[in-house]
């Protein structure tokens, strides 16, 4: 294990003014599930650890109006024993369901698991397909950003110097929508994913039209993806085999998968298509059953 | 035959300690002024070292002893952990510390210092230079012309042993058909729960030395240590605390003398622990193996010739691959009936970690090979896969080809017939089972035979004393090599059983110690029930003549009228008399005979009873993704009596959960050029977790044998045998593609789906 210097901020205010002093030379700690190895095998460039885990206002669950506000302390495993997680945000619940193993989602936090950046990330993708927003805190005051606006590459996001993702709001999805999440890996736990694959189906009133739609898949490009190209192929479409089809061909075509130790990029393609799928395939189903049928 | 102790589902002799926490493993263990011990290892896969600077880490304050080369006794040793006998092949070409790396994780250097972190930056202050060579990362590049020697055999290749029964080149004559294969499996790890290479080495003022160890055979630990350090044996003494889990891992030597030279060297106690990464980059694994068979068979499916040329992959050190290549040869030999057998083995060194024992000892890869074969030829005969391996597998009475001995018992046409019916085979294969949309679903079968020791190839020694208490209780002491299999509470059940004493009275000594049990070969070659068990067996039953004996002249009855029940001797018919086993020890103690009822027994068991078993797999193939997944696994197995049904089937099941990974996720790789390892930690490793397991039925077929004790057999290994070959069996019977290569992952199940289209 690696020194290293230790703060431990009881606010908001005090914790940003640190992380803002250390200048990017120390590493804000939540869950640790992923920065504790980091430490003990040196690979952490730093000399401080800022420990956020008494920071309220990084705390709490629950709905805000129409939104979820999910702080970034909220562990993996406090989302899937959340109500309202599984009745309105099925996807974030089997992200969180499909994150490490009960021991890991037992530490791990929400805020840590985004920070982290990881391309693969589960809760990152699905965060994308429910357009989250991400709330940061730093220096300059407080700001907003876009899911797809926080990811930036590998390891990387937008927060600038002393600034901590504080919370992320989701918003009730529009009536008649289904969203399903599917992850493909070499085994059902303890696994980080090959491909990742989030989507959110709406469906006009009374109808089997597609109203709007919402596809992101990761582990396929430096970031989290939101394929948008194959989202409009669906818009207006009344869904199927064909259309599925059509919007996987999309996906496939957008994604920029790597060759690893996990995976060749091209069988990563193929299953970017095939997730794809069968994630529309499954949010059909149940889009379906509620815009006939409530 | 039906016994009190022996065939119960008793509790096991540390189910309290492993539950609770509270046992004490080797790594939990805490002496004063221990020192942290670490290991330096080579980055390259093959390098000359040209120097070696320790200077600064010397200095450094906290250091104790800094170790290279040039401190090490200059013997050369070999690791694997075997009696002195006519099958061990024990080339020594190593030392504690190594000259030239010749893997990556190859020890290069140690250090033992005041904590870990003094520790580790002594290891970052030692300057090594190094002349890198090329790396030979398989065998056919270690064969290959101009290859770099690694040692000094000729084109990398330690070891090369034909053996050959009748004549392979006439059978092929007389055949109708002959089939020629490749197949290859890769180099896995055993993956124990506690990571491998944990030891504490402490010097003693009288010169000698204690080493508490996570091993699997406490005594021949105990003499190659001696032999590396230039000690006589009887200057070290072995204690083994609990073991999590071993799995073959622990079959010898593993980093027992580097702990001892830093202790022996510093003068204080050291701890060496392995890192989980450690354990995968430096201590041995399953041997990677590229087998060619080719086999006649005559239109009625019986054998005229079987032959199989195998490339053991042995890694940068000899220890176990020569002396393995005999055991491989011997599964080959052994599983069918033929009159014409050749196996062709070169054992080869390669610039990854050295290979040793992994559950099965090689059975695993050549049952692998041999029954994807023996399906593709009854597919081609058009015979049903279960009748051509009733037609050709040895039976009872029949010369057994791995020993060369007569089959005591063989419930293998049981065991078939059982998992058959369990697995549905009549009405499951051929794709009779269809599931809708992109899944196909197929079930497939593979046999197995295995060992219950190591005879005639080793000698099987193991050693028991039993001394009964003057409360009625008794002692058994035995160098408990239980790894976690249960071995030491299966062996108590044998002693209770055979002294007539309640289980809960007999207590094994669950910790082994080398200067208190009598010499014993450890846990291998699934040896511990028959072997370890006829020795307690014989040692109970000796201290059972003499109990008896005593209470006859107290009862004033014929001995031969005794018997012991449940702590109670008693007239076994006729005239009502009876004392308890405690009333008899005690006057034995301190009445006018004075002394205590002991049994003793050292000795080896007089056969080598082979086990069976048959192992269906029902598979669905999503052809979509190519994930393979088992659906069932119904394991059929011949164990001969079993003493603990609870613990047997715990070992079948817990093997299955390898035999799965093998078959389908496990594979250790390295970069080709580089040989550097891609995947030496458990997120890329991928052994199977609890949500992978399928369901899995356990058939105990209980064909005891005459020489066994109380007819055991053994389970240890088996239970992963055969497990490979019935899911890439069933993955052909569902998809009509033949996998010769493991693991088969999805991303080849795609690629052989997609030409299969074409």
């Amino acid at each position: 294990m690696q020194d290293f210097d230790y703060w431990e901020p009881d606010s908001l205010a005090e914790a940003v003014t640190i992380l803002s002093a250390l200048k990017g030379q120390a590493f804000p700690l939540a869950g640790g599930t992923d920065l504790l190895p980091k430490l003990q095998k040196g690979q952490v460039s730093g000399s401080g650890v800022v420990n956020l885990k008494h920071v309220p206002e990084l705390a709490g669950l629950g709905m805000e109006r129409t939104s979820l506000r999910i702080g970034a302390l909220t562990t993996v495993s406090s989302l899937l024993a959340n109500k309202e997680v599984s009745t309105y945000f099925p996807a974030l619940a089997g992200a969180a369901r499909a994150l490490g193993t009960p021991q890991i989602r037992n530490l791990a936090t929400v805020g840590g698991n985004l920070c982290n950046a990881s391309p693969a990330a589960d809760l990152a993708v699905v965060l994308l397909a429910y357009e989250g927003r991400f709330k940061l805190a730093g220096p300059g005051g407080a700001r907003t950003l876009a899911a797809q606006d926080f990811f930036i590459g590998p390891g990387q996001t937008a927060l600038t110097q002393g600034e901590i993702l504080t919370a992320v709001e989701i918003d009730i999805p529009p009536l008649h929508s289904r969203s399903a999440f599917l992850k493909h890996g070499l085994r059902k736990s303890h696994e980080i994913a090959l491909v990742n694959a989030a989507v959110q189906l709406t469906l006009e009133s009374g109808t089997d039209k597609i109203a709007a739609t919402r596809i992101a898949l990761g582990a396929v490009a430096p970031t989290p993806l939101r394929v948008r190209t194959a989202e409009a192929v669906l818009v207006g479409t009344r869904g199927g085999s064909a259309a599925w089809d059509e919007a996987a061909e999309k996906v496939m075509a957008a994604v920029a998968p790597i060759d690893d130790i996990r995976s060749t990029g091209a069988y990563r393609r193929h299953i970017a298509g095939v997730l794809t799928r069968r994630a529309l395939h499954e949010a059909w189903g149940e889009a379906y059953e509620t815009a006939n049928h409530a | 035959m039906s016994y009190a102790i022996v065939g119960q589902r008793v509790r096991r002799v540390d189910a309290r300690e492993k539950v609770s926490g509270r046992a004490v493993y080797t790594g939990d263990l805490n002496l004063p002024h221990m020192l942290v011990g670490k290991v330096l290892r080579s980055p390259h896969a093959h390098a000359r070292i040209l120097s070696i600077d320790t200077s600064k880490a010397r200095s450094l304050p906290g250091v104790k002893a800094v170790l290279t080369w040039e401190d090490t006794p200059k013997i050369l040793w070999n690791s694997a952990g075997f009696p002195p006998s006519p099958g061990a092949v024990l080339m020594e070409d190593q030392y504690i510390l190594t000259d030239k790396a010749r893997y990556v994780g190859d020890a290069v250097a140690a250090v033992a210092a005041v904590d870990e972190d003094t520790a580790e930056r002594a290891l970052e202050l030692i300057e090594v230079e190094y002349e890198a060579l090329t790396p030979a990362m398989d065998v056919e590049a270690a064969m290959a012309e101009g290859a770099p020697l690694i040692h000094s055999a000729e084109k990398n290749v330690a070891a090369h042993m034909p053996v050959v029964i009748g004549d392979v080149e006439e059978g092929f004559r007389q055949a109708d058909f002959v089939f020629e294969d490749r197949y290859y499996v890769p180099k896995v790890y055993q993956v124990t729960m506690e990571p491998c290479g944990v030891a504490v080495a402490a010097p003693d003022i009288d010169g000698r030395i204690t080493i508490w160890t996570s091993t699997q055979m406490p005594h021949l630990v105990r003499g190659i240590t001696a032999h590396a350090l230039g000690l006589k044996t009887g200057k070290v003494r072995i204690i083994k605390p609990p073991v999590g889990g071993a799995f073959g891992s622990r079959l010898g030597v593993v980093n027992e003398p580097v702990a001892a030279l830093l202790a022996l060297k510093s003068g204080y106690p050291v701890m060496l622990k392995y890192t989980r990464e450690e354990s995968f980059l430096g201590t041995e694994s399953r041997h990677p193996i590229t087998m060619v068979l080719k086999t006649g068979v005559k239109k009625d499916g019986s054998f005229t010739a079987r032959q199989m040329t195998a490339y053991i992959d042995g890694g940068a050190y000899a220890t176990h691959t020569p002396s393995f290549a005999g055991p491989v040869a011997g599964w080959f030999l052994a599983m069918y009936k033929c009159a014409n057998i050749k196996v062709d083995n070169y054992s080869v060194y390669t610039n990854s970690t050295q290979c040793g024992a992994f559950r099965g000892y090689g059975n695993p890869q050549v049952v692998f090979a041999v029954e994807s074969q023996v399906d593709d030829i009854a597919m081609a005969l058009g015979l049903d896969p279960l009748e051509i391996r009733r037609k050709n597998h040895p039976c009872e009475g029949e010369v057994w080809t791995w020993s060369g001995w007569e089959i005591e018992s063989c419930g293998l046409e049981e065991a078939i017939e059982r998992g058959a019916k369990a697995i549905g085979w009549d009405t499951k294969r051929n794709g009779q089972a269809v599931p809708s949309g992109t899944k196909k679903r197929g079930v497939g079968m593979g046999y197995m035979m295995h060992v219950s020791g190591a005879r005639p190839m080793l000698h099987e020694t193991s050693a028991a004393v039993v001394k009964i208490n003057e409360d009625g209780s008794a002692n058994l002491i035995f160098s408990n090599s239980d790894v976690g299999q249960g071995s030491g509470t299966a062996l108590t059940q044998v002693a209770a059983e055979e002294l007539g004493l309640a289980y809960e009275d007999v207590m094994i000594t669950k910790t082994a110690d080398t200067d208190v049990a009598g010499f014993d070969i450890g846990s291998h070659a699934s040896r511990q029930a028959y072997s370890g068990g006829n020795a307690v067996r014989k040692a109970a039953a000796a201290a059972r003549e003499k109990l008896l004996t005593m209470a006859a002249e107290i009862l004033q009855v014929p001995v031969e009228n005794l018997t012991v029940e449940n702590g109670v001797v008693l007239t076994r018919e006729g005239e009502e008399k009876s004392i308890s086993v405690a009333e008899v020890s005690h006057k034995a103690h301190f009445g006018s005979h004075g002394h205590q009822i002991i049994g003793v027994a050292s000795e080896e068991p007089e056969g080598n009873p082979p086990v069976y078993a048959a192992q269906f797999a029902e598979v669905e193939v999503d052809t979509e993704t190519g994930v393979v997944e088992v659906l069932k696994v119904v394991a059929a197995h011949d164990v001969g009596t079993a003493i603990n049904p609870t613990l047997v089937e715990g070992q079948i099941q817990g093997a299955l959960q390898q035999g799965i990974g093998y078959a389908l996720t496990e594979e250790y790789r390295y970069d080709p050029a580089s040989g550097r390892p891609l995947n030496a930690n458990l997120a890329d490793y991928k052994i199977l977790t609890a949500m992978d397991m399928p369901e899995v039925e356990t058939i105990l077929v209980e064909a005891s044998c005459r020489t066994g004790p109380f007819g055991a057999k053994s389970v240890g290994e088996s239970g992963l045998v055969g497990t490979a070959a019935a899911i890439a069996n069933a993955v052909f019977d569902a998809t009509g593609i033949r996998f010769r290569e493991l693991p088969i992952t999805p991303e080849k199940v795609l690629a052989a789906l997609r030409a299969q289209e074409k």
